[in-house]
Parts: structure tokens; sequence; C-alpha cells
């Protein structure tokens, strides 16, 4: 859209108005003195009305029909006829839109329409019933392969803990008389040896908590 | 009394209701009213009149299936016409970036290419300044308003050469009357530039 440039003062504009017998009284008069003033305003005036005039004659030619527009017009009533008889209604066909081209496929383009809105409304409930059903029993799917994959893959550990003894020479945690126990966490990897908790061999205090205290290590 | 009297035709609104609410022969009915202007609107915008049929059909489909979203029943011309004017344009974008050929492959005039080819000037014999235009000067038309913009070229040819009112092209063109005039000035001023050497 040529917003910016819009000036409803333009002399061609008004010539354009005056074509479309779209002029006020007023702005009639303004023009009529542009023009006696201004011969290449009037050679201006004399081309748009002669463009005028070519666009009116352009449209005179109404939408010529071809062989392939008659097939697909007439598809349905001759496939099953003979050539020449064909020939014959694609004849009779041409002369009425010839006469009249909104009413030559008046007929066949109603009817194509609505075969196919009508194609569109069978297969609506097809779709909707696809829909109801099929939604539920993916939903019900997804929720038995969830089970099933829990049941088949229980649930792993996710972290260590590790007790070693600090400031001592052994690595394991074999005496009471230990001075000092560390308690470490470590993410669990799938090589992490899991031990069973042996029995609690005793406690010590740790700052505020009580530690169990394992061979080498429990999961938790 | 004469009884064919007595039954009056559905006005367009009580079609359009009927047919939003899903009455197909309602809409057919539409159709039959409708279809002539739309083939030819789809045919000047096309220049062929296969692709105005099915783009016309097309629209039709398109129209029955957002019918619900048409507030205003008695709008159902300049929208339908504005789905024709849109469809047109994209199938005419696609039709020209599948090929360059210009609007004379479309047709059978293919010494129009020739002649463009050679850069010689288009002379048009045998015309009488009357009637339907020379197969030629037809061309020469068709091929000036395919260089408009959009807007200029449907301004053009709803108003001057559909003759609908202005305020129905504005609608389907959804600007202002004034901006209607205007693209109907800036259409004839490029054509004119144009075709200068027939006029």
């Amino acid at each position: 859209m040529d917003r910016e440039s819009y000036n409803p003062n333009d002399p061609g504009f008004l010539l354009s108005r005056r074509i479309d017998r779209d002029l006020s009284p007023d702005d009639g008069e303004r023009l009529e003195a542009c023009l006696r003033a201004s011969p290449q305003l009037r050679r201006n005036a004399e081309q748009l009305e002669a463009v005028s005039r070519l666009v009116a004659r352009w449209a005179q030619r109404r939408a010529d029909i071809d062989a392939d527009v008659l097939a697909k017009l007439t598809h349905a009533q001759t496939a099953s006829h003979a050539a020449d008889a064909d020939l014959a209604r694609v004849d009779r066909l041409l002369h009425r839109w010839g006469a009249d081209p909104g009413t030559a496929d008046e007929v066949d383009l109603t009817a194509r329409v609505l075969d196919q809105i009508r194609s569109r409304r069978l297969a609506a409930p097809v779709r909707r019933l696809v829909f109801r059903l099929g939604v539920p029993l993916a939903a019900a799917a997804a929720v038995a392969i969830a089970v099933v994959g829990t049941m088949w893959f229980p649930a792993r550990p996710q972290a260590v803990c590790q007790v070693t003894l600090a400031d001592s020479t052994s690595q394991s945690i074999s005496t009471r008389e230990a001075p000092q126990v560390v308690v470490s966490f470590a993410p669990f990897v799938a090589e992490t040896p899991l031990i069973e908790t042996g029995p609690v061999m005793g406690y010590m205090t740790l700052g505020a908590e009580n530690v169990p205290l394992g061979d080498e290590g429990s999961s938790l | 009394m004469d009884t064919k009297t007595a039954v009056k035709e559905p006005s367009e609104t009580q079609l359009v209701r009927r047919a939003q609410k899903g009455d197909a022969e309602a809409f057919g009915e539409l159709v039959r009213r409708y279809q002539r202007r739309a083939v030819s609107l789809a045919y000047r915008l096309l220049g062929n009149t296969s692709d105005a049929a099915d783009v016309a059909q097309d629209a039709f489909v398109r129209a029955y299936r957002s019918l619900a979203q048409l507030e205003d029943p008695a709008r159902f011309g300049a929208w339908l016409m504005r789905v024709v004017s849109n469809l047109a344009l994209n199938y005419r974008r696609a039709r020209a970036s599948k090929s360059a050929a210009s609007l004379d492959d479309a047709m059978e005039g293919g010494a129009e290419v020739r002649r463009a080819a050679t850069g010689q000037p288009l002379r048009i014999d045998r015309d009488d300044g009357e009637g339907p235009l020379p197969d030629e000067l037809h061309d020469a038309v068709s091929r000036a308003l395919e260089q408009l913009p959009d807007k200029q070229r449907l301004a053009l040819i709803l108003f001057s050469v559909e003759g609908l009112p202005q305020k129905e092209v504005a609608d389907i063109l959804d600007c202002s009357v004034e901006l209607v005039k205007w693209n109907v000035f800036q259409a004839r001023q490029k054509l004119k530039e144009m075709l200068a050497e027939h006029l």
C-alpha cells in the first residue's frame, strides 16, 4: 500500500477519479482550472483515459475454455461415452460458456464443491473415532510400558557412602580404637561393587550424629 | 394468487447462517450465486481458465471450512472474494516460482515471447479500437497488469473490471475507500507508462 505518497490533491489522482465519475463539483472545478493551465496535464488526461478504455476492452474477453478444462468439467459425465459423444457435449458446453462463462460450469462447480465438502464430512466421524479410541489406548499403553519397565529394571542406588579411617595405615575399618572415621558420599556407578552391610560393630559419636560403621562401605 | 410469487428465495444471510450450522445444500446455493464472480476474478488474476476454476473451487471449500469464523453473514461476498484473491495470488506466486514463464506460456501466444526475446517492438495490426482486443494487444495488457503490485492490480480489477462498488473493494482489500481510489490511480499511471506505445 502506497500510504506515504497518498496525495488527494494530486492532479493525476483527480483525473483518475474523473474517469470513475467520482469527483465533487469543487474538485471538478479545481481540476478544470489545472487542465486549462497545463498542456502536460491535458496530455496525461488523454493517456489515462486511453488506459481506461484499453483495460475495459481487455476485460471484454471472456474466459477461454480449453481441452483440459473441459476434460475436468465434464469428466464425470463423459467418462463412459464414446469420443464423438464427448466432442458433441464439449461443443455444447463451449457454446454455453461463450454465451455466459458463469453458467457453463455452474452445475459442475457446485457439484464439485459439494462433493468435496461431503467427502470431508464423511471422513470426519472416522477421524473422531480414531481420535477417541486411539488417545486412551495410547495412554494406557504408555502406562503399561512404564509399569513393566519398573518391574524389569528395579531402581539402583544413586549414591554410595564410603567409610574410611583417617590417619591410619590400614584402609579398613577393623577396630573400635580407630581414632577418626571419615564418611564420604560418592555417586553410584555400575562398576561400584555393592557390599552387604555386615553386622554393626559399634558406634562412635562424630559431631551431632551417630554414624553406623560397616566393614568397608554400605549402600544407601 | 400466483403461488410461484409466494415462494421467496432465501436471503444470503439466511443461507450463510444455515451453512454455518452445517447445511451443505445452503452452501451449494451460495456457490451457485457466487461462482461466476469467483471464477471471473480468479481468471482475471491468473489469465487461465483451468487454474481459475481450480482456485475458485478451492476457495469455496476453504470458505465452507472457515465459515464459523465469519461473524457478519452479510459480508459473505466480500469475505469470499478476499479468499479467492488471496488464493489466486498465492497460486500465481507458486506458479511463478515453478517456472519463469510469463502469462504467454499459459496461453497459446508463444509469438509474444519470441518477439520479446528478439527485442522487436510489439506491433498491433487490425485493431479498430472497438470490442475485445486483438490477441497480441490483449496479451500485452495482461503482461502489464501482471507487473503491477498486488493491491494495485486487485483494486483495478475489482473496481474497474469486475465493477464492484468501492466500499466492497475496500472490504476485500481491507483498506479505506480512499486508498482503493489511490491504488486504482496508481495502477492506471503505471499501465500508462508500460503501454505507452499502444496509447
